[in-house]
Formats: C-alpha cells, structure tokens, sequence
C-alpha cells in the first residue's frame, strides 16, 4: 500500500495555515504545500503533486467547494484524496461535500496534535477501498 | 375631496386678455369692453409679430385673435402656437367677418376655442370670452390636478400599476418599470405574471401561452402577499404585493408591488446573527487552541512548573469556549427549528453502552466509579426512535454533570428502564450536593447555573442542559430530574421504546 507522504493544504488564515505547516511538516513528517487560495492550489498541484489536499471551504475569490471539482478535473485527480475542512460543523454539511466529491469533512477546530494520525486514517481507508 | 396641496402656477385674480386688432377704433372698443369687467387685464397688439412678443414674454390665458392682420394671416398663427394650444397655455377665440366661413371652420380644427363675427355684437362678446375664461380656467386646474396625482405617483417609491381581471398590465408607474428592469412604457400590455416567479404561485407554465395568467395576483385582495418578483435579465427577488379593485373601474385592479430584498438581506443577517458571529469566533479560537495544543505537545518539557500551569489554564479555558461557541450555534439552531433530527430506530442497549464508555475517560481523573443498571425488560431488541448522535449528546451531558458534582472516589449510576406505557427511561444518578431548592424550577433554563457562583467554578458552559431539554423533545421525548440536597441528583430522558422491530431488517439482526 502507498504510504502518504505529500499533502497540500488550502487555508487563507496565515496564523490557520502555521499550525498546519507545524502539525503536517513537524509533528507528522509530511513534506507539506501550503496555499493561501484555490488558484495557487490549482496551479501548483501538477506540480508538488500532493496525495491528499486539505481544503477550507471560505476561501476569497474560488470557494473550496467550487475548486474541488476543478482539482479532480486535473490529471490524476481521481485518486487524489481531498479533505474539506469547514467551522460549521453539520450533518447536512458533511452530506452535502460528501455528494459533491470530498473523501471526509473535518471540522474547525481541529487537534493539530491529532491531525497527522486523522489524515493517514483518511489515506489508508481509501486506499482500501481502490 | 381633500385640500389642494400643490401650488398653483397662476393665481385666478390675473386672468389676462390679449386682443389683437390691426383695426384702430375696433380694437378700442373691444379693449373696453372685455376690460370694463374688472375681471381681466387687457393687452393689446394690432401686428402679429407683436402678439407673439406679447406670448413670448408674458402669461397670457386668452387671445382674441382678428383673422385679417396686416402682416400675417391668423391662421398660420395659430399654426405657431399649436404647441402652446396643446398644452392648454391659453385659449383663442377668433374674430372675423361673416363671408369667412372657411377660415373660421379651420381655425377652430387648429385649436381655436371659439369664434366672434363681425360686426361684433357686445353681449355675445362678454358671454364668449366669460365662457373661455371658465373653460381655461376649468382646463387649467385639471391639468395641474393631473400632473400632481402623476408626480405623486411616480414619487411613490413603490412599483403601482394597474391591470385587468385576466392580469393585463394597463398601465404602471416608472419606479415598477425598473424594478423589473423593463424599459420605459414596454410593460404595458403585458401579463403581470411576468413579472412573477412562476413557482410562487399556481401560475401554469402552458396557460401562460394561451391567456394571461396574472389574475391569480388577485386571489388575495387587499392582503399583502410575499411573492418572488422575476427581473428582466432573469434574477429573482423578493417582492411583497398587495391588490386592490380600483375604484370606480369594475375588472380594474390597483398593485402595488414593494422590493423586499434589502429588508429581507437584513432580516436574514438578523436572523442569523448568533450563527454568523459564533463561526466568526471559531477562526481565531482555531488558532489558539491549536498552537497552545501544538506547545503542549512539543515544548511543554521546557516550561516551568508555574508555565505548564499557564498553558493547562489556556488550553482548558479554550476548550470551554469552544464547547461554548457549539453549544451556543446548537441552542440558536434549536431555537429557530433549523435542527434536523435524523430519527431512526437505534439499538437502545448498545447505544448507552458505547456512550458511557466514551464519556467514562472524565471519570478516572476522581476515581469515579461508573455502573450501569438495566432493567430486565429491556434486551438487544429493544430499540429507541432517535437520532443517535443527539441521543449520546443528551446521555453525555448528564455525565458530565454527574461527574462535575460527584465527590472524589463516588459513584454514578446509569440506568435503563422500561416503562409500562411502551416508554423507556435512561438517568444518571450522581452523589453529590444535590440540587438547592431555589434553583430547581431554572435547572433547564439556559445560563442558569451563572447566578450561582458555586457552580461556575465548575467549567461548564451552562447552556447543556437547556440543550438536553430541546433535544430530547425534538425526540418526542422528555427530561426531568430528582434531587435530594446531600444526597445527590437524578437526571432522566423518557424515550419512546420500540420492541421487535421485526421485518425491519434492524430489529431482526
């Protein structure tokens, strides 16, 4: 089974996007692509070429939802993993970013001590179901 | 008939009389006679250049005009005032002799109010001129009656028009007109169900083709209605719409029609205030509690004794205000009925089983010994109508309760009991002080537990268990709770049991 190594994440809070960066890169060892918004994502995709993408649902300008489809669209955007991550936590939320392609929905705030361990669970369910 | 309430153009004491004669004496005489009244200011002109300088300068309201001028012929003048006659300006009354006959049939079709002949008889004179002064007179005040209701009416700043039975635009007022985007006087004629959205009403998309379906903007007259207006270039807004018969005109309707979107942008901001600012708060409260997580986690060998104290404090308080800001958005969301409860029928057993176990990690830190009693009636296929995350949320809560009040080292019962009437009962039963008298009729009420200073200490968010009561009747279900001060309290959530739920497929696994 592939292991996860590369994750990208998509936040526009710099302070959000530091805790990210000191829980993926420094507690879970992840070589790590920060965005601070969906275009600089979609362009730099093709090139880190992350596993997995942690997605923020406000983002200005392209919202995650309405990126998300435009990064599966890109090669090999089948079997990237996409997280969305949103503060309003919702069941019909969760429903709603599941239908439209998400593979899980965390919600703010999250554990930065715990997000490594949540993201490979995340990674290694879906390589189970491929 | 209310007061005048504009201004009127020409005050009635200065009704002026131009007459223009080249014929000296004739002139005189008719200056004489028009002016012997003391009802009128006379003017006089024997050219026609210079009546025109007279019109051109000054208000005139009546022109006694000679057909056979020296240096025009009468009618070209009055083709030259044509505008002026119009538009009601003033009146003319033509004077000229008996064998002009022709002349005279063509002046008045050029807007000449009236004519004299020649020799001029002096009370036939007086009755004309009389009659044309009350004719403009008359003419005058409902114009300007008119131009005033207009600007009334343009100046509203609602839509208004007016329509047949059947829905047909008749007329309407500018401020309509760009509310939906039309271009000036291109609404009417139109089906006022156009304007609509098609389903905020029983409009029928087929009928719209054959006959104008805008009547059923008349099922409510005089009530105002909140419809979905459709703008021209497609986008839809809200619109509140009121009908009225307008009166005197049977089959004709009056409509008014506000745009509602700014006030219901506000409405909806309002409404969803407490949402809005709660997740506002969630931004920053996401990176305090993780970077404080983060030092935890990572430089927390390096602090102090004093320091790791400071940062237990912040992380504990960050975690109240975070449960706080979700109990808040759960409240809010009670209390506006935009909770959706998914109810579906849960193993009872297995559900309170897992719940305490999960809860059950607050305890060790007291040494609190948790035990769970079910009744013998109650077995795996005992199911409960609920939405399972709130179940565990109402269970948890009374938990945390229990474990806040227990005393080091006591014990806290958790209980499941079938009741006759097809109900089940789940409690918490804790040991500690109990619940003061003072306080029990506020238990469920939210932020109760602030007046009593004793209780604030304990790190919860006083919101929980006006959370709990919401919750369990969104169930169908209900809360209560005994309490003997000194001896301890029972919370309890009664539940509407389901047995055998074979054929289900769940109840039969």
């Amino acid at each position: 089974m592939t292991m996860l190594e590369r994750i990208m994440v998509v936040e526009d809070d710099p302070d959000i996007l530091d805790i990210f960066e000191m829980s993926l890169a420094m507690l879970g060892g992840f070589d790590v692509t920060l965005c601070e918004n969906a275009r600089e994502a979609l362009e730099r995709i093709p090139l880190s070429e992350p596993q997995l993408i942690v997605l923020d649902v406000m983002l200005p300008e392209l919202s995650g939802p309405d990126a998300l489809p435009m990064i599966r669209a890109l090669p090999g955007g089948s079997r990237r993993v996409i997280v969305i991550m949103t503060a309003r936590a919702s069941a019909q939320g969760r429903a709603a970013y599941l239908d439209l392609g998400a593979d899980e929905v965390l919600f703010k705030p999250f554990e930065p001590t715990e997000l490594p361990g949540v993201l490979r669970a995340v990674w290694d369910a879906r390589q189970q179901r491929a | 008939m209310g007061s005048q309430f504009w201004e009127s153009s020409a005050p009635s004491d200065s009704f002026s009389v131009l007459i223009v004669e080249d014929d000296g004496p004739t002139r005189t005489m008719l200056a004489k006679l028009v002016g012997r009244t003391g009802l009128f200011t006379v003017l006089e002109s024997s050219t026609a250049a210079g009546a025109r300088n007279v019109i051109a300068e000054r208000s005139v309201d009546l022109v006694l005009l000679d057909m056979g001028l020296p240096d025009a012929n009468g009618l070209d003048l009055l083709e030259i005032w044509q505008q002026r006659l119009t538009s009601d300006e003033f009146v003319v009354i033509v004077v000229s002799g008996l064998d002009d006959e022709q002349r005279m049939i063509e002046s008045l079709r050029l807007g000449a109010h009236d004519y004299l002949l020649k020799p001029i008889r002096p009370q036939i004179l007086m009755a004309k001129v009389q009659n044309a002064a009350r004719f403009h007179v008359a003419n005058r005040a409902a114009r300007q009656l008119s131009q005033h209701l207009s600007a009334v009416v343009d100046s509203v700043p609602d839509g208004l028009l007016v329509m047949d039975a059947s829905g047909r635009i008749i007329w309407c007022n500018d401020h309509l007109e760009s509310m939906f985007g039309r271009r000036g006087g291109t609404s009417t004629g139109l089906d006022a169900a156009t304007l609509i959205a098609p389903s905020t009403t029983s409009f029928k998309e087929d009928d719209r083709q054959i006959r104008p379906s805008g009547g059923v903007l008349l099922e409510d007259l005089g009530r105002r209605r909140r419809l979905v207006g459709h703008h021209a270039d497609g986008h839809t807004f809200p619109v509140d719409l009121m009908a009225a018969g307008l009166l005197g005109n049977e089959g004709r309707f009056v409509t008014i029609i506000r745009d509602m979107s700014e006030s219901e942008r506000v409405a909806e901001l309002e409404r969803n205030f407490v949402s809005i600012v709660s997740h506002e708060l969630r931004t920053p409260l996401t990176s305090v509690s993780g970077s404080l997580s983060l030092l935890a986690a990572t430089e927390a060998n390096r602090l102090s004794e004093s320091g790791g104290r400071m940062l237990d404090i912040a992380r504990r308080n960050v975690d109240r205000l975070n449960r706080l800001i979700g109990d808040i958005l759960d409240l809010e969301k009670l209390a506006s009925g935009k909770l959706s409860v998914d109810l579906k029928p849960e193993p009872l057993l297995p559900l309170l089983h897992d719940t305490v176990e999960m809860e059950s990690a607050g305890s060790q830190a007291k040494h609190i010994r948790i035990r769970q009693v079910i009744g013998r009636a109650l077995d795996d296929n005992t199911y409960v109508l609920v939405d399972g995350d709130r179940f565990r949320q109402i269970v948890a809560n009374f938990l945390s309760n229990a474990m806040k009040f227990s005393p080091e080292g006591g014990e806290i019962t958790v209980c499941a009991e079938a009741l006759d009437d097809g109900h089940v009962r789940i409690s918490v039963t804790d040991h500690g002080p109990g619940i003061p008298e003072s306080f029990r009729h506020r238990v469920f009420q939210p932020f109760s537990q602030a007046e009593h200073p004793s209780n604030r200490r304990k790190g919860g968010t006083g919101l929980g268990l006006s959370i709990v009561k919401a919750l369990a009747e969104c169930m169908n279900g209900e809360v209560g709770f005994d309490s003997t001060p000194g001896e301890g309290s029972t919370f309890f959530v009664i539940l509407l049991c389901q047995r055998g739920l074979a054929g289900t497929g769940e109840g039969a696994a």
